[in-house]
Formats: C-alpha cells, structure tokens, sequence
C-alpha cells in the first residue's frame, strides 16, 4: 500500500501518500489496527475537519515528510524550542484558519503542528496589554469592574518567580 | 474660585439665559460661567440618558443595540471571537502553559480579559506548570532535605499537598529568583554632638538588596544609593564594582526560613529571614529572625541589633536573565 484517501467533512477527498498521512498518529493507528498489507486505496473518513483546513494538513505533513521532530515524551524540550521558520509562515492565515489548523492537529494527534500552532498564537498574546489582547482575539470583557479590580488583585503573584 | 461663588454665578446665569439681558451681569460674578452653564446642562443631559437605559427593559435595550449596525463600535463587536469559539479549553490550556513557561507577565494580562480566560489561566495544570518551574530550583539545606524528603520531582512533592497543586503552590514557601527584595531602613539620627544649643537631627535612609540565584548564591549589598540605580546593574559580575557588596551562600527551609551565610579567616557571618506573605502577593516578603556573627575558633556569636532593620520586599525585574 502506498496512498490512502483522506475524505474531508465536506466530502472532498484526497490521495495521500501513505508516509505523509502517517504524520497523523491516529492515521497511523487506524491503518496499523485496519487495512491489509495490500489494501491500496484504503479510505478515511475525516468528519471534523472540512476540505480547506484537510489541504493545508497536508500542505503540512508533505513538508515536513522526512522532518524528525523531538520525542513526544520529552515535554521540555517540545516546548521550549522555537517554531520553526517554514511553519511560522505557513501559519501566517487568517485567526480562523489557524484556530481550525489547530484544532485539526489536535484531533488528527499531530503533535508537532499542534505545538507549533499554540506557540503562534502565544506569541500573538505576548507583550500585549488585556486591552490589546482583546482586541486582537475580540474577546468580550465580561467582568463588571469590581469584578476585574479584585481580578487583578488576585492574580497578579503569579508574575512573580 | 471657590463653589459658592460657582454656584451662585450659576444661578444668576440661568435666570439671565430667560432674560437675556441680566445675562451681562454674571460675566461680572464670575467670567467663565458660560463654561458652567455648559458643563451643567452636559451633566444633566447624561444623567437622564443614564437614567433612561437604567429603566429600559432588556430586550428593548437589544433591540436598539441591533439595529445601530452603522456604529463603529458595535461593528467591532460582530466580529466573532474565532479563538474562543474555535478552540477548546486543552487547547487554550496548552497555549496558556506556554505563556506561563515564556512570559509570566503576559499569563497574568491574558487572565484579566474574560472570565472563561481566567479560570483556564489558573486551572490546576497551570498550577502544575508553576509549580514545575519554582519548586526544583529551590536551594533546600540538606537537614531540611533529609527531614522532610525533598525532591526535585514535584509529582512526588504534590502527594503531600493532597495532590492539589494550587493548595501546594499557596503553601510552601518559595525565593523569587526574577527580581531583588529590597529593604529601605530609615531613621533620625542625633545631627550634632550633646552641647549643640541647636539638637539638629538627620533624617538617615539606606537600603539593603537581596538578588538569590538558583545555584545557591546571593548577592548582597547595603548603599544609600536608591533602587532605580542599583537595580539595573545589581548583578553577580559586578560585585567588585561596590565596597557593600559581596556574595554569600543561601539556603531554605521547607517552613520558609533563609538562611545566609557567609566566612572570612577569623568569623561567620549569618543572616536568618522568615519567607511570609505581603497581602495577596504570596511569599513576597522576608522578615529579619537574626542577624550575628560567630567566631571560628570558639563559636562565640555576636548578635546585632535588628531595631532599625525593615522587611525586604520582592520587586520583579523583567530584565533579569536567570540561569537555571
């Protein structure tokens, strides 16, 4: 066997070589646990994530076919080591696409995509004041402002280490 | 001006507004009271636009929020909020443990801006995360690590705090290493000697500085000079650069006493402080237990007063590097 076929929420399929959808740990499992040694044209169905977010997945995965990322077990190492530059701009999309990427990499078990997704928008957080970061995210203040002073009174010893 | 005056200007102002000849009149009394007049009828017109969103019922008030689309404002508010509704709490968790790791300052700020944020800010994972980053790089004395077996694996430290890391974390002591505490000492010291007719006394201020270092070692210094001078260059390789400043060892004890020492040939010189709480800024304070010396030879201390010695506070330093 050497491509599969991935089917997009929005019943768009697409072939695969069958090293680059094994970037996907739940893909990998799936066709370790189902199809036979000779089952060309094996099929997966993808019912979370729609056809523009399963293409950029790919777009992903078939870059990074041969890349060797560190072991998922080595928390400190995954997360203290940058993004690196090809995947910083290939998540330079629109907040919605990055959200959906991210939320794709995480259903598909794609520890290296979802990583590098949450450090981008991490950085997108940095440096920013909670006005800013509002406006960035449009997030709606929701506290009353009683609420937000004792807020900060409450919090803000965890700045300090 | 004086409010009476203001006040009585008003009056006279308003009745002119109805007959506009008096008007000149109060430009006499007071010669900006048109600004009043102005200022007063702006306040009155907000307190009845106040007062009428207060009694409008709810869904009207919507209603009317709906159909004002051309507002720049409410247009910003159409904007869905993608992060939010996108992602789910694990996700939004694990950007937040990357914050904590990288910026303490911008995890604190992420928490301000909504409440579903602020409790995903202060989840027990994040607590964790806090907990990993502190607790191993604490310089236990060896007692105190024999005592109460310390070890730098913080899941095996937990089971002492019921596995609840927030309960841990607001309970076991800890030094601050992204910063300096900082003690200001002042006093009035006698200015001239007893027969002075004149009894001049001095208002005397210094301040002692605590920089801790993860590897065991504090920088110490005792100057007049204030903070905004020394905390920018209050570092280890600069320690020859000032008489007052040296180094001494550190260690902690798991119920938040400091210790410092340090030695020259003939006597040991040793500081003990208590870690304790200033308000809600968790153990960001040390108090003075004892301050001596102790000779080499025969152990004998010297104990010095601490009568004029003042807590040190914590103060961050976002420009601190530290090397874990």
């Amino acid at each position: 066997m050497s491509e599969i076929t991935l089917t997009s929420s929005d019943n768009e399929s697409f072939k695969v070589e069958k090293k680059i959808a094994e970037r996907s740990i739940l893909i990998k499992n799936m066709i370790g646990d189902l199809a036979g040694d000779d089952d060309d044209g094996f099929e997966i169905p993808i019912p979370n994530v729609r056809s523009t977010v399963l293409k950029k997945v790919i777009e992903w995965a078939t870059h990074h076919k041969d890349t060797s990322f560190p072991d998922d077990e080595d928390e400190d190492s995954r997360k203290s080591a940058p993004v690196d530059e090809w995947d910083k701009e290939f998540l330079k999309v629109d907040q919605e696409m990055l959200y959906e990427i991210i939320l794709a990499a995480n259903y598909l078990n794609i520890r290296p995509l979802l990583d590098a997704g949450c450090k981008v928008v991490a950085e997108m957080i940095r440096g920013k004041s909670p006005e800013e970061i509002r406006r960035t995210f449009n997030i709606v203040n929701d506290f009353s402002p009683e609420e937000e002073e004792a807020i900060k009174r409450e919090n803000e010893w965890a700045e300090d280490r | 001006m004086d409010i009476s005056t203001e006040q009585r200007a008003l009056e006279v102002y308003e009745k002119g507004v109805a007959k506009e000849s008096i008007g000149s009149l109060a430009f006499k009394i007071h010669k900006d009271v048109e600004k009043l007049y102005r200022q007063k009828l702006h306040d009155e017109y907000h307190q009845d636009i106040q007062q009428r969103i207060s009694t409008t019922p709810n869904q009207l008030l919507d209603n009317i929020k709906g159909l004002s689309i051309n507002d720049q404002e409410d247009e910003e508010q159409l904007d869905p909020c993608w992060i939010l509704n996108i992602l789910t709490d694990d996700i939004l968790i694990e950007i937040i443990t990357y914050l904590i790791r990288k910026d303490p300052s911008s995890h604190v700020k992420l928490s301000y801006t909504c409440k579903r944020l602020n409790s995903l800010c202060f989840s027990s994972i994040s607590y964790k995360t806090l907990s990993k980053l502190i607790y191993p790089y604490q310089q236990y004395s060896s007692t105190s690590q024999q005592l109460n077996n310390i070890t730098t694996d913080q899941e095996l430290m937990v089971q002492n705090w019921d596995f609840n890391w927030e309960l841990m974390l607001m309970d076991r002591p800890f030094i601050k290493y992204h910063g300096t505490y900082i003690s200001k000492v002042s006093y009035i010291s006698q200015g001239a000697a007893d027969y002075s007719f004149y009894a001049p006394v001095k208002l005397v201020t210094y301040f002692r500085y605590l920089r801790f270092h993860p590897d065991g070692t504090v920088l110490k210094m005792t100057t007049t000079d204030e903070p905004t001078i020394i905390i920018p260059v209050f570092n280890k390789l600069n320690v020859g650069k000032w008489l007052s400043a040296s180094i001494a060892r550190f260690s902690l004890e798991m119920d938040g006493r400091v210790l410092l020492e340090s030695v020259n040939e003939s006597y040991k010189f040793i500081e003990e402080l208590q870690i304790s709480n200033l308000g809600d800024r968790k153990f960001h304070r040390l108090n003075w237990i004892n301050s001596f010396t102790e000779k080499k030879s025969d152990g004998e201390r010297g104990y010095f007063s601490l009568k004029k010695e003042k807590p040190f506070n914590f103060s961050n330093v976002k420009s601190y590097t530290v090397e874990y």
